[in-house]
């Protein structure tokens, strides 16, 4: 039966309906005889026939419904019908399209990073994966990595897992060109790429052997997409890389787009653990200590649960587990707790996380692009009402001739659906782009490789395609129904056109106010993330950018022993303190605004320490502070002799430190200490120190309000990490001084391992708070703009036909002899009456949007006066223009004209 | 210049529409009693009897009568009718009667059902 329903769709198109006309051809004659016999004339007979059988029209298309499968012959006959008429009206085709394509393209692109986020499946088996977590349970936040030989106590005692691997993430020095470029790459035990189950590209694994610590086979597996980069050279595996100016072999490619056990974090190369204590700097060396010593925590766990094992279930045995270890390797197992999480999809972190920060943005940034999408539907409705009036002939017609009200609705839909389902694909386009510049202008500043797809995949596609079909009914069944409302005898007479408008605030009206009310709202969470980039873009932490040149260098980057890198660092900063321009050079271990913060705790001796956040632990070289430009309030500057091995402990605090230690008393002269960590032997580093000096305060990141306290120490002797030159200059341009410093650098050795050389305004400039602030910044502007470029099209279309519709009061006024200013202002009032109407109910609302927002907001109120003036006010004035174009047009007309209009 | 809606006027003991699943037992029925009828025979046969109760649309006939025949319980041909039309004839199959015989006694029971509900609401 359904094969004659599908037959009767697609099959014999020999005149579907012939057979069914005939037949009802034969109706109308036998009733027509009937009324015959009875004595009517045979018109008479004719038209009484006609009458008993009713609506031809309902007839023939209720029996085609039966005849096909109704829903898709009629979907896709409106269809057809849909595009033709469009083809007619390709002007108002095109807008509906873009405006749907603009809202569509915003939410696609937004959508494409929450679902790179949250949503896209982890490669493999990665799913299932747990994390493991220790820490102890009496201490807070005192969750910690695990040590190599700790993880296998773990991996062969524990029988909750199947695979239990261990990693870390490590930056390391590659050559490019005569630079030193640093790499992001994962660390990795040999049964990683097993545990999460794809197949490496070509090449093989890490084996056992190389997996051992101190084993330093010089051994590494690239990332798919650099052998992709090279032609997908057969060679490829066994050729060498510099790694740590050292060759290493490469033996396997990862999978294509292999992440790990995170959604975005694409290394460039994996290591064994075995050559992990020769590639690490010395940030992560524990002194010297190696990975295979328990008190070098240096590596996160993850595993599989067995089949049948419940989280639950999982960390009570870990729990008699820790009990054991504890007892049998006290080292590294006492007071700790195993237990395992799910793995945040975005955090790189010993402390397990929950993916809610990024729930959350996406939860901020989805209704605000939601907002674009709502005004793009009610400008459309609006221009779809406004277009439907001027069909209001043809639809009384069908409606007259007997067309049921259901099937006008529909195909009205099915009208709008097209529209949307275009605009929805050129919006994916949109979309696309969009998220192809932000991964472009984000990949240069990123410490490493993110892997956003900006292909729209199976979601992002469905995602688009449910936006369009919502906004097509969304934006397709108010106007629809409204239309289709038989006022048949009114419409059919004079179409309501001569008719005033009774009620000026109608339908069309009150879309607009929404739109305006919407339109505030994004204005005012643009223009107030517009102004906190702007402070952002000038932040500094507390001293003169300008003037200031930045050189980072990573010795352990080029394999320098720790002698040669303080030689080279000593050399590198007499040879730049003599160059003319120079007023002053100096070192330290971290920049402030940087990517990268340590801190630690600090007590004075035999106190509690005091509560609070731990101080910044910075080392600074001499002529430090007088190179940014800190001011010592106290005390003095370190000089070269406390650089000297077998010098004594000497400290300089800042204020905000000072405050918090020495609330009453002078500093100078004071003693301070970073007390040992638990089960570890006291080293120099936990010796009492002097403090000789107290400097201002500055900020160490660019999202905190105010100054954090800092302890500074003189640049230790034997540490080969990273090491940041700043350079103040006076009387000489940046540039030149930036080409001379690089020259004075090569001198002192032409392998020297700069990572960075740069203006400190410039690094600024690429700092990752200040681009994710700025792209919040950006990307609410834009949605702000975008908003009000469609309330504005919204409040002209509103406009336009408002005036075609009084035209002929108009021409009545002209000609009673009012100006065509007048008739300007008349119209310009009642305009001003619906964008003050929807001001005055989105500011409240932008209000409330503004407060809700503020948790991400930089340095500014959410009650910020220029915004909150100028958003409405930039409002009004767009739509006083949006009223004024049309006014004006509608004065043009001759009275004469329109008087003879009917 | 308002414009006016034309009401209908309040409509006297307006004859109720053909309760829905309904028609095709009527055309059943009659084709049944009847044997073969074209399109206009049953419409006034049914409107006869249905007089003053039910207000039939004629042209409803015909999507019931092409869902009975896609169901298999009427055929149809194309015959003359008494006064030489042409026309096409429905005739009741045997699957037809058979699904009379079942609908029919669903019916009764419905009816007496509701009648036994109604009587005893008053």
């Amino acid at each position: 039966m359904l094969l004659a329903r599908v037959a009767g769709l697609f099959g014999a198109r020999r005149h579907p309906d012939a057979e069914l006309d005939e037949e009802l051809r034969a109706h109308l004659e036998l009733a027509a005889d009937e009324h015959r016999a009875r004595g009517l004339s045979p018109e008479q007979a004719m038209l009484a026939a006609r009458r008993d059988l009713g609506s031809t029209i309902r007839t023939v298309e209720r029996y085609r419904e039966q005849r096909g499968l109704p829903l898709v012959e009629t979907f896709v006959r409106d269809v057809r019908y849909a595009l033709r008429l469009w083809r007619r009206a390709p002007g108002f085709a095109a807008v509906v399209v873009a405006i749907v394509a603009l809202g569509v393209g915003v939410n696609s692109a937004m959508f494409t990073f929450v679902n790179a986020l949250l949503l896209r499946p982890l490669p493999g088996r990665a799913a299932e994966m747990v994390g493991l977590y220790s820490h102890n349970p009496k201490e807070p936040n005192s969750y910690r990595p695990f040590s190599y030989p700790n993880y296998l106590d773990i991996r062969d005692r524990s029988d909750v897992f199947d695979d239990l691997v261990a990693y870390t993430f490590l930056m390391v020095g590659r050559p490019a060109g005569d630079v030193l470029r640093r790499a992001f790459v994962q660390v990795v035990s040999a049964n990683y790429f097993g545990a999460v189950g794809l197949p490496l590209a070509a090449g093989r694994s890490f084996t056992r052997e190389e997996d051992r610590p101190g084993a330093d086979i010089p051994v590494a597996i690239a990332s798919y997409e650099s052998w992709r980069d090279e032609g997908f050279d057969p060679a490829f595996v066994g050729r060498t890389i510099r790694v740590n100016a050292r060759d290493f072999t490469i033996v396997g490619v990862a999978p294509k787009g292999f992440t790990g056990t995170s959604a975005l974090i694409a290394p460039e190369l994996w290591l064994p653990i075995g050559v992990f204590d020769t590639v690490a700097n010395d940030m992560f060396k524990n002194n010297g200590r190696g990975l295979g010593d328990r008190s070098n925590t240096a590596l996160m766990v993850a595993g599989r649960l067995k089949p049948g094992i419940s989280m639950t279930q999982a960390n009570a045995r870990l729990a008699s587990l820790s009990a054991d270890l504890a007892r049998d390797a006290p080292a590294d197992g006492q007071d700790r707790l195993l237990t395992v999480h799910p793995i945040s999809r975005v955090n790189i972190s010993s402390t397990p996380r929950a993916d809610t920060g990024p729930a959350v943005l996406s939860a901020v940034l989805m209704p605000l692009s939601g907002g674009v999408l709502l005004i793009a539907c009610l400008n459309i409705a609006n221009m779809l009402l406004a277009r439907g009036t001027a069909r209001k002939k043809e639809i009384a017609i069908r409606l007259a001739l007997g067309g049921g009200r259901a099937r006008i609705v529909r195909q009205l839909l099915t009208e709008s659906l097209v529209l949307a389902l275009v605009g929805a694909g050129v919006g994916l386009l949109i979309g696309s782009w969009t998220i192809q510049l932000l991964v472009t202008s984000l990949t240069p500043i990123m410490p490493m490789p993110l892997r956003i797809e900006p292909r729209p995949d199976v979601n992002v596609v469905l995602a688009a395609t449910a936006f369009a079909v919502l906004s097509a009914l969304a934006f397709g069944l108010a106007p629809a129904l409204k239309v289709t409302k038989p006022d048949l005898v009114d419409d059919l007479k004079d179409l309501g056109a001569s008719r005033l408008p009774g009620r000026r605030f109608g339908t069309r009206a009150w879309l607009v106010v929404c739109q305006i009310a919407v339109s505030l709202m994004l204005m005012t969470a643009g223009g107030l993330f517009a102004r906190g980039a702007l402070r952002a873009n000038h932040a500094d932490p507390g001293y003169r950018y300008d003037g200031l040149i930045l050189v980072s260098i990573d010795p352990s980057l080029a394999g320098y022993s720790a002698a040669q890198s303080r030689e080279r660092l000593r050399t590198a900063l007499e040879r730049i303190r003599a160059l003319p321009g120079v007023a002053a050079a100096g070192a330290n271990s971290q920049v402030p605004f940087g990517n990268f913060h340590l801190s630690t705790l600090v007590v004075r001796p035999g106190q509690k320490p005091v509560a609070g956040r731990e101080p910044t632990y910075t080392t600074v070289t001499a002529d430090y502070f007088k190179a940014v430009g800190l001011p010592l309030i106290r005390g003095r500057e370190f000089s070269r002799a406390d650089e000297l091995a077998g010098s004594p402990h000497v400290a300089i605090i800042d204020e905000p430190l000072a405050r918090r230690l020495f609330p009453d008393e002078d500093p100078i002269g004071q003693q301070l200490m970073i007390p040992a960590r638990t089960n570890q032997r006291p080293t120099a580093e936990n010796e009492p120190m002097t403090i000789v000096g107290v400097v201002q305060g500055i900020r160490e990141e660019l999202l905190e309000a105010r100054p954090v306290p800092h302890l500074y120490v003189p640049a230790a002797t034997g540490y080969d990490a990273a090491s940041h030159i700043h350079v103040r200059i006076a009387g000489a341009s940046e540039t030149d001084m930036l080409g001379a410093i690089r020259r004075e650098l090569r001198a002192v050795d032409d392998r020297f391992p700069i990572v960075e050389l740069r203006t400190m305004r410039d690094f600024h400039d690429r700092g990752l708070t200040l681009w994710v602030i700025r792209t919040a910044g950006r990307t609410l502007t834009a949605l702000g703009g975008l908003a009000l470029l469609l309330a504005a099209i919204g409040v002209y279309g509103v406009k336009s036909y408002v005036v075609s519709q009084r035209t002929r009061e108009i021409g009545i006024r002209l000609a009673l002899g009012a100006s065509s200013r007048d008739i300007i202002g008349m119209l310009l009032r009642d305009g001003a009456r619906i964008t003050l109407v929807g001001i005055a109910i989105g500011f409240p609302l932008a209000v409330l949007l503004g407060r809700f927002l503020s948790v991400a907001m930089f340095e500014v109120s959410a009650f910020d006066p220029v915004v909150l003036t100028m958003a409405p006010l930039v409002l009004t004035t767009a739509a006083a223009i949006a009223t004024y174009v049309p006014a004006r047009r509608g004065t043009r007309i001759s009275p004469i004209e329109a008087l003879r209009m009917d | 210049m308002e414009g006016g809606r034309v009401l209908l006027p309040v409509n006297m003991a307006k004859p109720a529409d053909v309760p829905y699943g309904t028609l095709d037992l009527m055309v059943l029925r009659t084709l049944k009693t009847m044997g073969p009828l074209h399109g206009y025979g049953l419409a006034r046969r049914i409107e006869q009897i249905a007089r003053g109760i039910l207000s039939l649309n004629q042209g409803t006939i015909y999507p019931a009568l092409l869902r009975l025949e896609q169901q298999g319980l009427i055929k149809s041909r194309w015959g003359s009718s008494d006064n030489n039309r042409r026309a096409k004839f429905y005739e009741i199959t045997r699957t037809g009667e058979r699904h009379l015989a079942a609908e029919s006694k669903h019916w009764a029971r419905m009816v007496s059902m509701v009648s036994r509900l109604l009587e005893g609401e008053s």
